[in-house]
């Protein structure tokens, strides 16, 4: 089976591609969302659009490396750090979204639904993961923590899982496109249970 | 404030020429050509009737007819706020019938037609507060629900007023399929006391915004309780029936802990997933144009309905 890339220029190219999957829509929605063209509530039309979009991006990022491995092309490997980037990109807008255009920046009571909605409470936490993550993920930073970065950075796992169980909780009915999403992210986390317990056993 | 309504019943449904013409070939011996027309129709949006009525005056600002009409919740044409606008436009309401059964004198089948010649249409414009914090003021038009319901003259058992919407998998996606449909047991019920249900503010809405309504906000004749959680306002209605014991509701059913069956609009009261102290006015603009507002107490409708409850406390809650 061929490699999917082998240069360099086809490395920029494919990056090329991964921004402009993700900024373009991000950027557009938002446009017609302040236009009042993006349905009857732009406001929960953008806070679905980024929080799915963070979910889509935090898939993208866990599939990089099964996938690099399958078509032994490790230069995918390149792509990994900006495609984890997008996922703390989303997730920010759609937290923002919640707190700028739903709550009007009433922070009080925005505190108080993250404090008192379970399911907030679990996003807000995945939240916090996905930022220690993007505030270590410069090469400077990740070679001075050496061992301990793998160790920080496996907490992606459990910070996807928190992210399943927050998109699921959210819903108003128990049959819903979440379900799906759970399902897929057990197959994958499943996949990669090797090194899940290695973490385990590391950070015990 | 218009003149009244003329007192000319046929003249409250405006048929469009095409429309009639339809219809009595569907009626006729060639109903069988005419119906394998319809597909050809069915992507075109459903023809609204202009409808007479009396007006009303509100200070009220309104929600824009499109927000009315894009934004539903009907999981019987899926889950997401912007399918019942796409997927209920070929929902037949020509003919259609209303079943009246249970505990009343007179009981049977209604041809909706007929329904609409006991009683002028008015207008009435109100807030409809939906449980999940946003709110919407929408210009109905239709009829008490009172004024209906005693023409059957209730007996002194019926305690409770249970209606039913329509169950129809051939034309409601959401009734084929669980993931369509949001794991929703059809058909979806929703009950009243009898107490509740002869209030004046309770209106039978077979219109908004001067025409009759469309598919999706639940056409042709839904129920509209302005001071409870929109859930409770259940669209196409094909039975109403009373009843001595409180019925199971659908909702109420599916996450008790979430959904009461009484569900009056109560800020003090939060859904265990969110607040309910304010809500999200669905207004015109866009993002950079939201606003918030307090919610009140039955939805500002306290004056006219707390005595409803005084005395059951619990229930007044929840
Ligand atoms: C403090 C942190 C967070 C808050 C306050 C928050 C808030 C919300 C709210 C209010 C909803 C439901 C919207 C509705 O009413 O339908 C929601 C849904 C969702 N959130 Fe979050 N969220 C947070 C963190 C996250 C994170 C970190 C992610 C992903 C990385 C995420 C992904 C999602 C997804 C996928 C949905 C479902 C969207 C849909 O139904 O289409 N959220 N979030």
């Amino acid at each position: 089976m061929p490699q999917l890339i082998t240069t360099k220029p086809q490395l920029w190219a494919l990056k090329l591609v991964i921004h402009g999957a993700c900024l373009l829509p991000a950027i557009w929605l938002f446009y017609l969302a302040a236009i009042d063209d993006l349905g009857a509530d732009p406001v929960k039309e953008l806070i679905h659009f980024y929080g799915i979009g963070a979910v889509h991006c935090l898939f993208a990022t866990l599939l990089v490396s099964p996938l690099s491995r399958w078509r032994k092309t490790p230069l995918l490997m390149r792509c990994r750090r900006m495609l984890g980037l997008y996922v703390a990109f989303y997730a920010t807008f759609h937290i923002l979204c919640f707190l700028v255009f739903e709550w009007q920046l009433q922070w009080i009571d925005v505190i108080d639904e993250v404090i008192r909605r379970p399911y907030i409470t679990v996003g807000f936490i995945a939240w916090l993961v996905l930022m220690a993550l993007t505030t270590t993920s410069l090469k400077l930073i990740q070679r001075k923590m050496g061992a301990r970065w793998v160790q920080l950075h496996s907490l992606v796992y459990p910070a996807f899982a928190l992210v399943l169980l927050h998109f699921y909780w959210s819903q108003k009915s128990p049959w819903n496109d979440a379900l799906l999403y759970a399902l897929a992210g057990t197959l994958l986390l499943y996949s990669k249970r090797k090194q899940l317990l290695a973490w385990v056993r590391l950070v015990k | 404030m218009n003149k009244l309504a003329p007192s000319l019943p046929e003249s409250l449904v405006t048929d469009e020429a095409l429309y009639l013409n339809r219809r009595q070939l569907i009626k006729g011996a060639t109903a069988i050509s005419a119906l394998s027309l319809m597909p050809a129709k069915r992507a075109a949006a459903a023809q609204r009737q202009p409808l007479n009525y009396q007006r009303a005056e509100s200070n009220l600002d309104l929600t824009p007819e499109k927000k009315v009409t894009t934004y539903n919740n009907f999981y019987e044409f899926g889950t997401d706020k912007a399918d019942p606008a796409k997927h209920a436009q070929a929902l037949k309401t020509k003919p259609w019938q209303v079943a009246i059964s249970g505990e009343a004198e007179i009981t049977g089948s209604f041809n909706l037609e007929d329904i609409l010649k006991w009683n002028p249409l008015e207008e009435r414009i109100y807030r409809l507060r939906c449980v999940e914090a946003w709110s919407m003021v929408i210009p109905w038009i239709g009829f008490s629900l009172g004024d209906m319901l005693k023409r059957f003259k209730p007996t002194s058992k019926a305690k409770y007023v249970v209606f039913k919407t329509l169950h129809d998998p051939a034309q409601m996606p959401g009734q084929r399929n669980r993931w369509a449909g949001g794991g929703i047991n059809y058909p979806y019920v929703e009950g009243l006391t009898i107490a509740e249900a002869m209030h004046p503010l309770t209106l039978m809405a077979v219109g908004l915004y001067g025409k009759t309504l469309p598919p999706q906000n639940g056409a042709p004749i839904r129920l509209v309780v302005p001071w409870k959680y929109g859930f409770k306002s259940i669209k196409s209605i094909v039975s109403i029936h009373f009843s001595e014991r409180r019925p199971r509701t659908t909702w109420h059913d599916l996450a008790p802990n979430e959904y009461g069956f009484f569900a009056n609009v109560n800020p003090s009261v939060a859904h265990p997933r969110w607040s309910q102290a304010s809500e999200r006015i669905i207004g015109s603009g866009g993002i950079f144009s939201q606003k918030r507002r307090d919610t009140e107490l039955y939805n500002g409708y306290g004056e006219q309905v707390a005595s409803l409850y005084s005395g059951i406390k619990e229930n007044h809650f929840f």
